[in-house]
């Protein structure tokens, strides 16, 4: 449920605390009852925030802030993360200290950490966030998270963003401090720690990551944190082999992408596609021959493209070589064409369109976003990332 | 090694008692009714021919303060059990586990709440066991005397207590009467009052559940007795070692409200505080409920959280339950009655529940823009015509006037629970169809005016767009109904977003995005002039782009009011400055504003 459970009881203004009342019983319950109201939330988010910062109810201000992120970062809405980073930015700057001058006595303080956070999922994947700009903004992030609390989220990023660039110091420096701060982490369990795979990965680290796997597979996890199997998806076996396999690709590193996907992937006896890594669940499936669900992946296919302005630039260099990787897949399978809609690549006479036209077209897409990116930050190797896609689907050679 | 014992302040463990333990001093008629009762409960024990059981409780005052006097005629203490009982704090005379569970004291601690009211307990007790009496007296410093009494008593216990200074005052004849009225309301044994005023059988009540036979005008009768106030309804409550009513309040309750019921253990009260055990949604019910099976807590004034609890919540919750299913099938006008009493209640109930859904939603009233319909009202309607809902009400009061003339039915579901059970309605009922009103509903309602007008209205329209753009606010041209609507303001989905920032304050991280039409003027918020409206027509006449502007204003803030946006500063003083230019225009002759 969004928000704490006893705020609206604190406000006195009565259309603000029905809207945060609405918005508490429209998340109350599981993710799929957010997803169902997802519209109608954000909307009345945005409502509590004009009420409330007309009310300068401040602290209701910021957590609705930090709740509308979180919700856009859920539903993969990166430009209103953007959009309210740039609110949160001006709003922190005039009304924070003032409105919480104990702000370290209030739950406040970790919403700071929590909300740099969710700004932080969508900028380290913008080409428009260009080197200078991170380093920028990772500087801000963590003065506030020293400042705030909560300092591990911070690490936490670090390490995602030492993955994405493969560097190892960046990663060790992740690591050290996350393991720091560690005791200071209230939420979920895998979810915070999940991140340590890719140093795992990244120093040659393979079997503490699978004994890291195991140990979260098998909930044998401390006894406190074991709520998160109740709560968590991230800590459902498919979705964490779903983030390691990313994270083999994100490193560049396709030994241990095929490593895990032969030994934990390919044994899961369930996976569901759902949440952040359904593209992961195509891709393997892609790899795995498994052409069962086809017609949902055509329509994704389709949703991918017609989504991107809603992607980050890492999303549709990913989507891209995804969908690059398994229309070569399926016409190496026998099935050279189909019927899809993508904006410019228009269909033969009979409606189909060659599985080979499909995968130069997302190929093109994959590059013309890959150089930006890589242009934007010297860390990332676009090239090695493409080969990657390529090695891991078990394409070499075939496609120059 | 030596070992040493700790000592114990008696005067702190009775503070403690005083401020942490019981809520109010009372509890001491509590427990020494407590005592009275599980005493003669072990006398029928030991003697299955014991039948007259009588508790008497004796008043009278006298120049220093009051003397009170609790007698019973149940098992008394002997020589060993006085020193065993009596005289060890936290020893109860109730020890093996089976004859525990037959009384409500456990704890040991029941007569050292008498040291909230006086310095002295006075106990005469003769065990049925014996002929000889014991008298013991302990005082609050922890120091007692034991003594034989000469004189024969009978078999029983009495305690004899002191009342002085304020406490004196505090317990008169009639607050001890009340007192014992509560506590002992639903205890078998007579309770004797015997005051210098009143004498008097405090507790005999007539309780329906103990009847062979009990009619609802018993029981009815029995919930307005006990709580002082008529019902609309009464639930028997009966499970294992449970009985007792709910009724159904004749007024409107919200989950809110604080509901006193009468909970008794072992038909000893303790709690009128139900939020453990009657479910929340029942909040429109009175309960008068006897527990057999639940764990007091040390003050018992509560019950311990454990599974005894949850087994008796959840008995209470299915016969309240069982009871709205009997009435669906048996009395739907009763239900029909009960729904329109306590509609906000049972829609909370409504959104937990799949079967709690399909029972009432037929009979819950929504608001519409075709006034109240109930739910059987909004599924039939769906089948003829497009039903869509609103989340917000200030959204609904914007859309309705709108929809006049189109048949289609919009539902206010900006009142709690209500957007919730209408999202689920198509889970429940098939072939339901029921959407959210969102931003692209609009494009239905409004149409493409006619060429002519927009030909006419294209000048206008270019002032009022650069009249509107510091205001974050698009303008277009529509036609819709009614035609008596001006025009209509529809905010964008990043509103607030533009309000709040400009170029100038967007930090450098902002610059390269570009987001397409999300960055459209105003995050999208635009007004829409009726071109069916005779006044809009005729602003086409106007040629002067600072008159078409201010009017362009007017309108504007028109749209706002109309629909109860909030007028921040920048706004009013736009209302202000506009009306005022207004005003000087008419004032120097110079246009024709139309009909």
């Amino acid at each position: 449920m969004m928000f704490h459970e006893d705020i609206a009881d604190k406000i006195a203004d009565k259309e603000l605390a029905a809207a945060v009342r609405s918005v508490q019983k429209l998340t109350d319950g599981e993710y799929d009852l957010y997803n169902q109201n997802e519209a109608v939330i954000m909307k009345l988010l945005k409502k509590i925030l004009r009420l409330s910062k007309k009310e300068e109810e401040w602290y209701l201000y910021f957590y609705t802030l930090y709740e509308l992120m979180y919700e856009a970062v859920r539903c993969g809405d990166n430009p209103t993360v953007v959009k309210y980073a740039e609110v949160y930015y001006k709003d922190c700057d005039l009304y924070m200290d003032k409105a919480l001058p104990n702000y370290s006595q209030t739950r406040m303080t970790y919403m700071n950490t929590w909300t740099y956070e969710q700004i932080f999922s969508a900028y380290f994947q913008y080409h428009q966030i260009n080197d200078a700009k991170m380093d920028a903004f990772m500087k801000k992030f963590e003065k506030a998270a020293l400042k705030y609390g909560k300092t591990a989220g911070y690490y936490e990023c670090e390490l995602e963003l030492g993955v994405l660039y493969r560097d190892s110091d960046m990663l060790e420096h992740g690591k050290k401090n996350f393991e720091r701060y560690e005791h200071e982490i209230t939420g979920c369990y895998v979810c915070s720690r999940k991140p340590l795979f890719g140093y795992y990965l990244c120093n040659g680290q393979r079997k503490t990551a699978e004994e890291f796997y195991e140990t979260i597979v098998q909930k044998r996890i401390p006894k406190q944190h074991r709520w998160c199997y109740e709560y968590c998806e991230a800590a459902e076996a498919d979705d964490l082999c779903a983030y390691l396999l990313q994270t083999g690709l994100r490193l560049c590193r396709p030994e241990e992408f095929r490593y895990f996907y032969e030994k934990y992937w390919l044994k899961l006896p369930e996976k569901k596609r759902k949440g952040e890594f359904k593209t992961v669940y195509i891709f393997a499936d892609a790899i795995a021959e498994n052409w069962g669900q086809m017609r949902e992946d055509l329509h994704e296919a389709e949703n991918d493209v017609a989504e991107s302005m809603k992607n980050t630039t890492v999303d549709n260099i990913e989507f891209g070589l995804m969908w690059w990787c398994y229309f070569a897949l399926l016409d190496k399978s026998g099935v050279h064409e189909v019927a899809i809609d993508l904006p410019g690549l228009a269909p033969k006479e009979n409606g189909k369109t060659d599985c080979r036209d499909i995968s130069t077209y997302f190929e093109k897409r994959a590059d013309e976003y890959g150089m930006k990116f890589a242009q934007a930050r010297a860390k990332y190797d676009y090239g090695l990332m493409k080969r990657t896609y390529r090695e891991c689907a078990g394409l070499y050679g075939k496609l120059d | 090694m030596e070992s040493y014992n700790f000592k114990v302040d008696l005067k702190g463990i009775i503070r403690l008692l005083s401020d942490n333990l019981y809520s109010s001093d009372h509890v001491f008629l509590r427990e020494l009714l407590q005592n009275a009762v599980d005493a003669i409960a072990a006398r029928k024990k030991a003697d299955a021919e014991f039948k007259e059981s009588r508790i008497t409780v004796t008043y009278r005052r006298n120049k220093s303060g009051a003397q009170l006097t609790f007698a019973d005629n149940g098992i008394g203490l002997n020589q060993e059990e006085i020193y065993t009982f009596l005289s060890v704090i936290g020893q109860s005379s109730k020890r093996s586990e089976t004859v525990r569970n037959s009384f409500i004291g456990q704890f040991g601690i029941g007569l050292l709440s008498c040291f909230l009211v006086t310095n002295e307990i006075k106990v005469i007790t003769r065990s049925v066991t014996e002929e000889k009496g014991y008298q013991w007296v302990g005082k609050s410093d922890g120091s007692y005397v034991v003594t034989e009494v000469k004189k024969k008593v009978d078999a029983g216990t009495q305690i004899h207590l002191r009342l002085t200074g304020s406490k004196a005052d505090t317990f008169s004849e009639q607050e001890i009467i009340n007192d014992l009225s509560e506590y002992g309301f639903l205890i078998t044994t007579p309770v004797y009052f015997d005051g210098e005023e009143q004498k008097k059988v405090v507790n005999s009540n007539y309780i329906p559940w103990r009847q062979p036979f009990s009619m609802t005008d018993d029981m009815m009768n029995f919930g307005e007795e006990v709580f002082g106030e008529s019902f609309f309804d009464v639930v028997p409550l009966i499970g294992d070692d449970i009985r007792g009513y709910a009724y159904i309040s004749t007024r409107q309750t919200s989950a809110g409200t604080t509901v006193r019921h009468k909970i008794f253990l072992k038909n000893m009260f303790v709690t009128e505080d139900g939020k453990d055990l009657i479910p929340k949604w029942a909040f429109f019910t009175k309960c008068i409920i006897n527990l057999e099976d639940v764990t007091p807590t040390a003050s018992r004034e509560g019950f311990t959280k454990n599974g005894k609890l949850m087994k008796a919540r959840n008995q209470i919750e299915k016969c309240i339950f069982d009871y709205f299913i009997s009435l669906s099938q048996y009395d739907v006008r009763k239900l029909k009655q009960i729904t329109r009493i306590h509609n906000v209640s049972i829609k909370s109930l409504v959104v937990e529940n799949e079967q709690i859904f399909k029972l009432f939603f037929p009979f819950l009233t929504f608001p519409t823009n075709q006034g109240e319909l109930t739910g059987f009202q909004i599924v039939d309607a769906s089948k003829k015509v497009p039903v869509h809902y609103c989340a917000d009400v200030d959204d609904f009061r914007r859309i309705c006037p709108l929809l006049e003339g189109t048949g289609s039915l919009l539902v206010n579901g900006g009142y709690i629970y209500d957007t919730s059970i209408l999202q689920k309605l198509p889970r429940y009922y098939k072939n339901v169809k029921v959407e959210a009103f969102e931003d692209q509903s609009y494009d239905k309602l409004l149409a493409e005016p006619s060429r002519e007008i927009r030909k006419e209205l294209e000048q206008f329209l270019i002032y009022a767009e650069n009249a509107l753009k510091p205001y974050h606010c698009g303008v277009s041209l529509k036609s819709f109904s009614p035609a008596a609507l001006q025009a209509l303001y529809i905010p964008g989905e990043d509103s607030f977003f533009a309000e709040t920032m400009d170029e100038s304050s967007l930090s450098g991280f902002f610059e390269g995005f570009d987001f397409g039409e999300t960055q459209e003027t105003g995050g999208g918020s635009r007004l829409y002039l009726n071109g069916n409206n005779s006044f809009i027509r005729n602003l086409a006449q106007i040629r002067e782009e600072e008159i078409a502007g201010t009017i362009a204003q007017i309108i504007y803030i028109q749209a706002l009011l109309a629909g109860r946006y909030t007028l921040d500063a920048k706004k009013m003083e736009l209302m202000n400055k506009s009306l005022q230019k207004l005003m000087e225009y008419a004032i120097m002759g110079g246009i024709d504003l139309g009909e």
